[in-house]
């Protein structure tokens, strides 16, 4: 009874480490949930890679911001807002998704305030958009001012001619914004027109309690004169309550008549629940000189030997799929079904293979495999797992002296092992959340999910999911006005409730062309919404950081009623079938931040390119950005102009310190549009080869004694 | 309180009952519930017998393995651990939840499954000085950091022997020395407490483990 106990403290505390000082007090969050006072912007910014959830606003305006310092300097804001009676009394609220960054241009120093710039809502349409330049300084370890200049929308309260006019003309006026379909850069814009000042103070009163008072260079000039919002003065007064470093409650006076509130959450990606995980304890090694009679008999068959391997790996969540044994070196291929880490599996292996062989083995030969491709050949020393077991710094030492090399080409496992035509399934609740739209914070689905898996060999499999919806169907939810085939836009068409429909049910298999090559093909009903045969290739050496990736599919759009049939869709007279596929350029740069570029032809028929930034932690978050360029012109491609937007991956073993594999994805405002839309296969190759490569295990080989 | 039981209660059952198949154990949500519900199993209060109540003399002498008795300082509950391995002159001992400790006659060098475990340590100081009884000797620690990568932690300690002390663990009596081990480094101090035997043997010990672990008590039983 004490890991349940221990597990129930962890989760109830996870998110409430580490208590606050004046010496680590980092400023607060606005109500636009970036670093600063109020509502105007401050010069400080966050610790690096935190990230902050902040909801806050007012009577009339609702903000729910997503932060996160992507480097030291530079941080991001997401925010996806409710504007009530925007267009006047009485009028329907409005949602508007917006993006800001800001760049901290100097650190703070003893004399020389920390200075930055930024941009606010530089992509959406524009509601919130404004610049600024700022300055902000430690005056007392308690007491911080921040003074600014704003543009746009910070420059609608005292504002007066842009300083910027004496260096060019162009500057002192603002050209009218041309929205359009919104969701485009409007370079033309930044930093013209009117400026004004801004500026403000942050008290620390005590440990926990921070007082804030602002002048608001934000006149709310369009809320005011349509009538929906008081304003009587500049000021902003805020109180904010912080007893632990990961959340902060604030309220305010706004302007003399609203009255604001906003709750921020704090994570920290580069911390973890609890750090070792609270899983089982490894298999302790075996040391030979006092083992020699025990399964280690010279005399024990290879498939008694196979059998004890099976059933101790079976126990650390990891399948056996080939033993080999010759002379002094054993080769054993698995798939590790229970650790995010691999080398966390190789470290469980190894530990098990010194109580399994016999004594003359002396080399562990380990492949990882996944999907049944051999990831790597890992060689390990079994003399240095008895003489580095518990010692200190094991890890780095262990990894010096164990080599990463190509794996072998030939896939699946020894048939010894691997039992063919394996059945296994499960049933369980599902909840899909669709956030964010233009029209609606969040839609759910819920209901039950099934899922079968049928493998033939462990490269080549059977695998479908099919879904029975108890929730409404989403047939209210906006259909696109797009110009396209609309390959994403009717996703609410398919699927209704109290039916059961086939979400995905494909072949795949799996295969080693080459050096350093893995190729997939799939077959069968490949997403929700597309079926057909999509085939790929991977080129990626074991110890790169680079890879070289092909797709090609052939997809028909499949029936709303997620059966076996195609839609007829009576615009085209017909059937929408498309031949679509990418090249693609991975790169994982040394300072923790990964790289992809697509380039080819997506689902409605557009050329284009998709360009991914990811910042990547070896826990397993990453929270990263993309975008997709298509040749679809932005007015057919409607509301956002082209496909972009923010995800983050977060490890469920990050948040509950337990060994798993599992990850929550989160995508924040993709709106499913037509253009640039790329086909959803499962299991594409360079996620399920990467995490086996050497920069990977490298990465995390701090795990492999735990 | 109540409700909030209840509420998990009820979660945990339609979840765990619901996701069933081999298929669905490494599904997030139901990862995610069966950590939650796991938690939500100690709520509602399911009791087990402390050993240190229920542990006789004859049950230890007949167990097939060595045992120890561990509780870490800020719970209630203590377990028993069992040794399995040995090796090099560092034995393994293993609880019924699957932690595992490694000592080096008593003192502490790894612990496995709390969940902030010291990976490994430099003890090469601290163990004679221990035995010797006084002088100054340095650690080092490992532990997992947030990343994945092994964080390094050393401590300057000041070894003192106390008293000696005549000490009854499960009617079985231990002529011992008590040593106090006082350290210091960059990231915060402990003070450790060791009660030794004539042969080095360590019966008794209060060690700190990480920060997140806190402080442990062990015996040899």
């Amino acid at each position: 009874m004490k890991r349940p106990l221990r597990l129930s403290i962890a989760v109830l505390t996870a998110f409430c480490a580490g208590q606050v000082s004046a010496d680590d007090w980092r400023g607060g969050y606005t109500l636009y949930g970036t670093s600063g006072i109020i509502e105007m912007p401050s010069a400080f910014a966050r610790p690096d890679a935190e990230v902050g959830v902040t909801l806050g606003g007012f009577e009339n305006q609702q903000r729910l911001s997503f932060s996160f310092q992507v480097t030291p300097r530079l941080s991001g804001t997401f925010r996806y807002s409710r504007l009530a009676e925007l267009f006047g009394p009485g009028t329907a609220d409005s949602f508007d998704r917006s993006f800001d960054l800001q760049y901290q241009v100097l650190t703070e120093g003893d004399f020389r305030p920390a200075v930055a710039v930024g941009l606010r809502d530089f992509l959406g349409t524009g509601f919130y958009s404004g610049e600024y330049v700022v300055a902000s300084k430690t005056l007392t370890p308690r007491l911080r001012a921040t003074a600014g200049l704003g543009w746009g929308r910070l420059a609608t309260e005292g504002g007066f001619e842009n300083p910027l006019g004496f260096l060019y003309d162009e500057f002192k006026v603002r050209p009218a914004r041309d929205v359009g379909f919104g969701g485009r850069p409007s370079f033309d814009e930044y930093f013209r027109g009117d400026a004004a000042l801004f500026g403000g103070v942050e008290w620390q009163i005590s440990d926990s309690l921070i007082a804030s008072a602002e002048y608001s260079s934000d006149g709310y000039v369009r809320e005011t004169g349509r009538g929906v919002l008081d304003r009587e003065t500049p000021f902003n007064f805020g109180l904010s309550y912080a007893p632990q470093s990961d959340y902060v409650l604030s309220a305010y006076a706004l302007g003399g008549h609203e009255f604001g509130l906003s709750a921020t959450l704090i994570l920290d990606p580069k911390e973890r629940v609890a750090r070792s995980g609270f899983e089982a304890a490894p298999v302790p090694v075996t040391v030979r000189s006092n083992n020699v009679a025990r399964i280690g008999d010279r005399s024990a068959s290879l498939s008694e030997m196979q059998r004890v391997t099976d059933a101790a790996l079976l126990e650390e969540g990891i399948a056996l799929q080939g033993l080999q044994v010759s002379g002094r070196t054993a080769r054993v291929r698995f798939s590790n079904e229970r650790y995010r880490a691999e080398a966390q599996a190789l470290g469980r292996v190894a530990r098990v293979l010194t109580t399994t062989m016999p004594p003359t083995v002396e080399v562990f030969v380990l492949e990882p495999t996944h999907a049944g491709l051999p990831l790597s050949t890992v060689t390990i020393r079994r003399s240095d797992m008895e003489a580095l077991e518990n010692q200190p710094n094991a890890a780095a030492i262990s990894f010096a002296r164990s080599t990463v090399s190509e794996p072998s080409a030939a896939v699946g496992g020894n048939t010894a092992n691997v039992p063919t035509g394996v059945f296994a399934w499960g049933i369980a609740p599902y909840l899909a959340l669709q956030v964010f739209d233009g029209s609606n914070p969040a839609r759910e689905e819920y209901g039950l999910q099934g899922d079968i898996r049928y493998a033939l060999q462990p490269n080549l499999y059977l695998e479908g999911t099919a879904r029975y919806r108890v929730s409404d169907d989403r047939a209210d939810a906006r259909v696109s006005a797009s110009a396209l085939q609309p390959v994403r836009s009717n996703v609410a068409q398919y699927g209704r409730a109290g039916e059961i429909g086939i979400e995905d049910l494909a072949l795949h298999w799996y295969e080693r062309p080459g050096r350093s090559l893995y190729s997939r093909v799939s077959l069968g009903y490949l997403e929700k919404m597309f079926a057909g045969a999509s085939g790929e290739l991977l080129w990626k050496p074991v110890d790169s950081r680079l890879a070289l990736g092909a797709e090609l599919n052939y997809v028909v759009q499949r029936d709303y009623d997620l059966g076996f049939g195609a839609q007829d869709f009576p615009g085209i007279d017909g059937i929408y079938d498309v031949v679509t596929g990418h090249g693609s350029v991975y790169y994982d740069f040394e300072n923790s931040f990964h790289g992809r570029v697509d380039i080819g032809r997506y689902l409605a028929g557009d050329w284009g390119a998709t360009f991914a930034l990811d910042r990547e932690f070896s826990n397993g978050w990453r929270v990263g950005a993309y975008a997709t360029l298509t040749d679809v012109p932005f007015d057919d491609f409607g509301e956002g102009s082209f496909d972009k937007g923010i995800r983050l991956t977060i490890p469920i073993d990050w948040a509950l310190g337990n060994a798993s594999r599992a990850a929550t994805d989160v995508r924040l405002s993709s709106l499913s549009r037509d253009g640039g839309a790329r086909l959803n296969v499962d299991g594409r190759l360079y996620e399920t080869v990467r995490g086996g490569h050497a920069v990977a295990l490298q990465e995390s080989w701090g795990r492999f004694w735990r | 309180m109540r409700i909030l039981v209840k509420i998990t209660a009820l979660l945990t059952a339609l979840l765990l009952v619901a996701a069933c198949g081999p298929l669905m154990q490494n599904q997030s949500m139901s990862s995610a519930v069966q950590g939650i519900g796991a938690a939500a199993s100690d709520l509602w209060g399911e009791t087990s017998v402390d050993p240190r109540v229920s542990l006789t003399k004859d049950a230890i002498d007949a167990a097939p393995n060595d045992l120890l008795l561990f509780a870490r300082v800020d719970e209630e509950m203590a377990s028993t651990f069992a040794r399995v391995a040995s090796n090099g002159g560092l034995n393994t001992w293993v609880s019924d939840a699957a932690e595992s400790l490694t000592l080096q006659s008593g003192l502490v060098v790894a612990t496995r499954g709390l969940g902030n475990d010291l990976m490994g340590m430099d003890y090469s100081e601290v163990a004679p000085a221990l035995v010797r009884g006084s002088g100054s000797a340095a650690r080092i620690h490992d532990y997992l950091g947030g990343e994945d990568q092994i964080v390094r932690r050393s401590y300057l300690c000041e070894i003192t022997t106390l008293r000696s002390e005549v000490i009854e663990i499960i009617q079985s009596r231990h002529d011992t020395r008590v040593v106090r081990e006082a350290c210091i480094g960059s990231e915060g101090s402990f003070t450790n407490l060791y009660w030794i035997d004539t042969a080095g043997e360590i019966w008794q010990s209060r060690q700190w483990i990480s920060a997140g672990i806190g402080a442990v008590d062990i015996q040899r039983l």
